[in-house]
């Protein structure tokens, strides 16, 4: 079985990249048929706005949340944090997946993006944070896994992660070694 | 620890727009329907190059009321045009907080000499190249996203073809070359040592390339990404058409679709009037845009 990568628009090559050097095979995802014989997902950073239009031509969204709902393991990076969250502020939620309130942009515009060291399930590494979404709150069933000094910057639930950062921009043997782990069960190794 | 304006983070907006459109706008009307019909980025400038070129006079960078507009009217990534050597334009831009400066040879050249030094400027720059020397000479000088020149506001996709078609000769030509050839590529076609290196190791140009410069229809722009380009700037072809709202959304589609001729068939219908192309073969020597930037 493959991993989905969504391909709408955005970096979802850098996730490739990710999944070739785990030996994870990949099927892009474009329209519904392309998510037949995948068993883990990823939603790659990009413009939300963007990708919320151009699915809207077979409403691809909906079958998506139907196989997140059923369990498949999902990651979600910056875009992909804000199209899983039930609440999006000054913006639109869409697959509504994971219980979180984000803010789109919130770090600011691109001269105030950074690279921040962010502990990541208990690694510290430095991470890009790009015209970042912010998590503004998180339900009981919501764990953090990713912290930027006090700030969570990295959520998990259930089969679900978002993060408003890019570790695929980084890929270094940690995280691709989490990621691993994390597709074939949605399991999160360790939390903070 | 947190460190603003890396060249990682430059280059990472550029990632983030791949297999997007970037268009035109040159008020806030305009940038709306522009993200509405799911652009991920708007470029604002004085006037759209077609216009630029009916009216000729000095084209500079938009007025800062037209820019802030644009900005407070949408949510996604704002670009802006500055001249080519125009530095003072690129820290004004950087000031109002543009997303990135497109240092452009749609405007006037300040400089016939130089292009801006953009490793001091916080704001990531795209910088237009007709091939694979220029391109490095771009990102030599701090360029975190590269775009085809094309020939802008002509609708006649001609030129960004044959950028692009130049631009892969050369990437490939540096990436089969013997590494003791390198520094005897770098002088041919006027380019920065390290640059030629850094494709050579890493097989790829080391930013983001768009396709710019003539893109009109959903065909077009599936033509530029079939061809190897990781998205496409519309300028003319989206608000000088028909129907504005109809043709970006189709545009959009198709590119993300690039390669499925059925799709581009559905979007491609009931489009109405593409915008009025113009023959590259008529154009003076002088009118063409794409021979400015050294």
């Amino acid at each position: 079985m493959k991993t989905g990568v969504l391909a709408l628009q955005g970096s979802f090559f850098d996730h490739v990249k990710s999944l070739e050097l785990i030996n994870k095979e990949y099927q892009l995802i474009k329209s519904v048929s392309d998510l037949d014989n995948i068993d883990s997902l990823i939603l790659p950073g990009g413009e939300s706005t963007t990708m919320m239009k151009i699915q809207k031509t077979e409403d691809l969204f909906e079958t998506i949340k139907i196989k997140i709902n059923e369990g498949m393991p999902t990651l979600g990076t910056c875009a992909g944090l804000i199209l899983l969250a039930n609440d999006v502020i000054d913006g639109q939620s869409s697959i509504s997946c994971l219980n979180t309130v984000v803010e789109r942009n919130a770090y600011g515009r691109q001269n105030e993006s950074f690279e921040g060291l962010v502990n990541f399930n208990d690694n510290k590494e430095m991470y890009c944070f790009i015209r970042a979404p912010k998590i503004i709150s998180y339900g009981k069933t919501v764990t953090p896994i990713a912290l930027i000094d006090e700030e969570v910057v990295g959520i998990h639930e259930n089969n679900i992660v978002g993060l408003s950062f890019h570790p695929e921009l980084s890929n270094d043997n940690v995280y691709l070694g989490w990621l691993k782990n994390f597709l074939k069960d949605g399991l999160n190794v360790r939390s903070l | 620890m947190k460190i603003e304006s890396t060249f990682k983070i430059k280059k990472g907006l550029a990632e983030m727009l791949k297999g997007g459109v970037i268009m035109d706008v040159v008020n806030a009307e305009q940038a709306v329907i522009a993200e509405k019909s799911g652009a991920v980025a708007v470029m604002a400038l004085e006037r759209i190059p077609a216009d630029i070129r009916a009216e000729g006079g000095v084209a500079r960078m938009s007025s800062v009321e037209t820019i802030q507009e644009v900005i407070d009217s949408v949510t996604i990534p704002v670009m802006a045009k500055a001249r080519i050597g125009h530095f003072v334009e690129a820290q004004m831009l950087e000031s109002l907080g543009i997303d990135f400066i497109d240092e452009s040879e749609v405007l006037t050249p300040a400089d016939d000499k130089n292009h801006i030094y953009k490793h001091d400027i916080k704001t990531p720059f795209v910088n237009g190249a007709t091939d694979i020397g220029e391109a490095c000479r771009r990102i030599g000088e701090g360029a975190a996203m590269i775009r085809t020149k094309g020939e802008a506001g002509t609708g006649n996709v001609i030129e960004a073809v044959r950028h692009m078609r130049s631009m892969t000769d050369g990437i490939n030509k540096i990436i089969t070359a013997d590494v003791n050839s390198l520094m005897s590529i770098a002088k041919e076609i006027r380019a920065p040592f390290e640059v030629v290196k850094e494709i050579h190791e890493t097989k790829k140009l080391p930013v983001v390339n768009f396709a710019a410069g003539g893109i009109a229809t959903p065909a077009d722009a599936a033509l530029m990404m079939q061809l190897g380009c990781d998205g496409v700037f519309v300028g003319s072809g989206i608000f000088k058409s028909g129907d504005p709202k109809e043709r970006a959304e189709a545009i959009v589609i198709a590119t993300t679709n690039f390669d499925n001729p059925e799709k581009l068939v559905e979007v491609s219908k009931e489009l109405g009037e593409p915008m009025v192309g113009l023959n590259i073969d008529d154009l003076d020597e002088t009118e063409k845009l794409a021979k400015r930037g050294w």
